[in-house]
């Protein structure tokens, strides 16, 4: 779909940049008729120049939208195949945004909870000592 | 008492408000352009503008929310049709005004 919109993009940028041209030569034409005459006082900008400019502005339009791409996961179990879901904005419920970072373990807000520079680093080692001699004494 | 379901996230809040500002700036942009190809003037040049900006939004739901705006979007109209109203209008206005002059 990206690339689809690229290219829809640099289409309807031609066709705009195109009937701007041919705008742009048509009224400098009209300049140059002399300002009571029939043609200069009816004159109305060509059809397939309006027709060019419209649909430029349509095929942007809709390349803009083609831009946006569907939401995509890999599962956490099974074959690595790309699941894609029929959405392209993350729900923004709290209980659906999370289900993602649920599912894997994940915690967004890392930098601020994750602070082990404020562990008892002297409970913890006795901690350690106590299982360790707990599970010696079972393997004996 | 608030219930479960009005905490939202806001980083996602903020990503859909990104993504539909990003849609409303470039077309707007790009139909003023249009306007001043056109050599629209007056009502006609604002008038386009109102179709194209609604008409925008109306795909945006459609295409993009799947007619269920109120999930991605805090409070969806003034979200998707009011807020933007005033920065789309100028925007639109500029590019209108410069190629108007450009082309003529």
């Amino acid at each position: 779909m990206a690339l689809l919109s690229t290219i829809l993009i640099l289409f309807s940028s031609a066709l705009i940049l195109h009937s701007g041209f041919s705008s742009h030569e048509f009224h400098q034409l009209l300049k140059s008729l002399p300002q009571d005459s029939h043609s200069y006082l009816g004159h109305q900008l060509p059809k397939d120049i309006q027709y060019e400019a419209i649909a430029g502005i349509i095929t942007f339009t809709i390349a803009v939208f083609f831009s946006f791409k569907k939401l995509t996961y890999y599962p956490l179990q099974g074959p690595q195949k790309l699941i894609t879901l029929n959405h392209y904005l993350h729900e923004i419920r709290m209980n659906k945004a999370t289900n993602v970072d649920n599912l894997i373990g994940n915690d967004p807000y890392g930098e601020i909870n994750h602070t082990p520079n404020f562990i008892d680093i002297h409970a913890k080692r006795e901690e350690t000592k106590r299982w360790l001699e707990q599970n010696d004494k079972k393997e004996i | 008492m608030s219930s479960i379901d009005e905490i939202t996230s806001s980083d996602y809040v903020l990503g859909n408000k990104k993504s539909l500002l990003w849609v409303q700036d470039s077309t707007a942009l790009v139909f003023g352009i249009g306007a001043g190809i056109l050599q629209l003037e007056s009502f006609k040049g604002f008038a386009m503008f109102v179709v194209g900006y609604l008409s925008v939004a109306l795909l945006y739901i459609i295409w993009i929310c799947r007619l269920q705006p109120a999930k991605y979007y805090q409070s969806p109209i003034n979200d998707i049709f009011i807020e933007s109203f005033v920065r789309e209008l100028t925007g639109y206005v500029m590019a209108w005004t410069f190629s108007y002059a450009l082309v003529g």
